[in-house]
């Protein structure tokens, strides 16, 4: 009896020191099995260092930070398109790369089923870091920098695609976004001002069946009424499926850091919050395959669009913007001895 | 030279039954000889690459399982060795199952190492999923076919099911390819024609000539 006590409260003390709560309890379940203990922290370390080191890339001058910067929450705002090697240009606007763990599918259209193989898509696109995965396998192995990286990391300092791609998928999976004005009045830790609270109930009214909080997504494919970009002629999620209701729908992006996140749209063709809400006032509800949450008119006053946009500027996370833990790793990067080769 | 192969193959069967073997060859064939590539045909055809997953690879008794390993393989015609199967020796069995192609499960997993590392080639970088079957050459045109994709409706995963009596598996490429270049010389991507081809591919498989 007194064994049974001393067990079941040795595997209480077990259960409880494995649970590290990552993110608020309002969200859901994430896709990812999240781990931020102290024993992934130099796997986190690694990928974070890929994450900005130009190796990845052909002429060693691109990184994944080139196109998904820190303080845009990891999106691109410079180019409504995204700008790659030899400044060729990309047929899309870079997102925000927060909360991806609860992300199923990625990319405008889905095209990526994985956050571990999704690396391998900028690496090896010729407009982008135009880069084989072996040559970058073998330039990490011959880069002082990376075995002991990889050894802390992994226990021993063999370096393969998969350990390359792991590690930057665990940095990625830090990339938690959860500590904006709404989330502190989520918590009761704060509370919206009037506008924003008008804001709040016309979001509600008219943008949450596909920008669903808590993650303002319903990671869902979407039509939201934006004509065909006469340049690249992006089809968007009927690339992948073939299917003609799938003709120009795209992923439904969060807006979270939406204030950070500029210009909007997957090729980018909005500037300013105003233009987009001015957007959903104006959509054309007879086009053929609209999603059906926006078949009707919105109606909104001058007054309800500065209320909404305050409201969505309520879900930018500064806190998130300048963690120093998501920044570039200059300990890391600038050793002295990498300056001095 | 058919005569001949013919025989070889009948001295396999003979022994086959009498030692057990401890292997499974994958055999590529071009007008019922092993597929040598880079050479030039008589039909003015020459193969340069083709590379394929197996896996899932059942042996069975009649209806028993006898042996099964899981795990996927990549064969590729530039390396013999890769060809070959493991097996248990003294086992017996009348049919072989196996899979052409990566499950969708295994699609979904990440990143993987080893045969299925996406740094052999044969993984799709802008639209995640495993390549199942890459066949390249020219016949009077270059062709390329690239045949993969997990997600329905173009779910190029096939399953094969054969009578077994030797340790050999043949996949005919001169016959393959008579139909298949009649439609297209180029498949890079899941769609429609690389279901077909897929189908045509599973049904092409055989054991006995
Ligand atoms: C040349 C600019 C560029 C570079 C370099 C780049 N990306 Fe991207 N990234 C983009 C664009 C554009 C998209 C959207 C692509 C699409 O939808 O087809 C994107 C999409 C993504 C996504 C999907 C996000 C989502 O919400 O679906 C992830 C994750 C990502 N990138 C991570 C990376 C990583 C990791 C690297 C470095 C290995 C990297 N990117 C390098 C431009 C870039
Ligand atoms: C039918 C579902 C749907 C509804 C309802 C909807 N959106 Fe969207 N929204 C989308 C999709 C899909 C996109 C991406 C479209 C694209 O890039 O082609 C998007 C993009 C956006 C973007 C750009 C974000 C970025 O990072 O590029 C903003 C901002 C936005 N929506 C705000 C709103 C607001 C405000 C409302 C309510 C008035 C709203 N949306 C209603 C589906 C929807």
């Amino acid at each position: 009896m007194k064994n049974g006590l001393i067990i079941s409260l040795f595997f209480l003390c077990i259960a409880a020191s494995n649970i590290t709560k990552h993110y608020p309890n309002y969200f859901p379940k994430p896709n990812y099995e999240l781990n931020f203990s102290s024993n992934t922290y130099d796997l986190t370390q690694l990928g974070r260092a890929l994450f900005y080191d130009p190796i990845l890339s052909a002429n060693n001058t691109i990184s994944c930070a080139s196109c998904h910067s820190p303080y845009n929450s990891f999106a691109h705002t410079d180019h409504a398109l995204s700008h790659g090697i030899h400044d060729s240009i990309g047929k899309r606007n870079a997102p925000a790369l927060i909360n991806l763990a609860w992300q199923k599918e990625l990319m405008w259209d889905g095209a990526i089923n994985h956050l571990d193989v999704q690396a391998l898509a900028p690496i090896t696109h010729p407009g982008e870091m135009a880069e084989s995965i072996e040559n970058v396998i073998d330039k990490l192995q011959n880069k002082k920098l990376y075995p002991p990286l990889f050894k802390k990391a992994y226990g021993n300092s063999l370096i393969n695609s998969q350990r390359m791609l792991k590690a930057l998928t665990q940095f990625q999976l830090t990339l938690i976004s959860d500590n904006s004005k709404y989330d502190k009045v989520r918590q009761s830790e704060d509370t919206f001002s009037v506008q924003e609270n008008k804001g709040y109930k016309l979001f509600l009214k008219h943008c949450n069946s596909c920008h669903t909080e808590p993650l303002f997504t319903n990671y869902k494919f979407e039509n939201n009424g934006l004509s065909i970009d006469s340049q690249s002629m992006d089809l968007g999620r009927f690339n992948i499926t073939k299917i003609s209701k799938d003709s120009m729908k795209f992923k439904v992006p969060t807006l979270r850091n939406v204030g950070y996140t500029y210009p909007y749209m997957h090729d980018g063709r909005f500037k300013k919050l105003s233009s987009v809400i001015n957007h959903y006032t104006s959509v054309n509800k007879e086009y053929k395959y609209i999603s059906k949450e926006l078949d009707h008119k919105i109606l909104l006053s001058s007054n309800d669009k500065s209320d909404l946009i305050s409201f969505l500027i309520t879900l930018n996370d500064r806190d998130f913007i300048f963690n120093p833990q998501n920044k570039f790793p200059r300990k890391i990067l600038l050793q002295p001895r990498e300056i001095s080769n | 030279m058919k005569r001949c192969f013919l025989v070889i193959l009948w001295i396999n069967f003979f022994f086959s039954d009498i030692l057990g073997q401890s292997h499974i060859k994958f055999e590529p064939t071009y007008e019922s000889n092993p597929l040598i590539l880079d050479s030039t045909y008589s039909d003015q055809t020459k193969i340069t690459s083709i590379r394929f997953y197996i896996g899932h690879v059942k042996l069975l008794k009649d209806s028993q399982i006898i042996f099964e390993q899981p795990s996927y393989q990549l064969m590729d015609a530039e390396f013999p060795e890769t060809l070959t199967i493991q097996t248990p020796t003294n086992i017996s069995y009348n049919k072989i199952s196996f899979s052409l192609g990566i499950d969708s499960a295994t699609n979904n997993q990440g990143a993987l190492t080893g045969d299925l590392d996406p740094q052999n080639g044969m993984y799709w970088t802008w639209q995640s999923g495993y390549i199942n079957l890459k066949l390249e050459g020219e016949s009077k045109q270059p062709f390329t076919y690239h045949i993969g994709g997990y997600l329905i409706p173009f779910n190029t995963y096939r399953t094969v099911t054969l009578p077994m009596t030797f340790n050999k598996v043949y996949l005919p490429i001169d016959i393959i390819l008579q139909e298949i270049l009649a439609v297209k010389s180029k498949i890079m991507s899941p769609c429609n024609i690389a279901m077909k081809f897929a189908d045509l591919l599973s049904e092409s498989f055989f054991t006995d000539l």
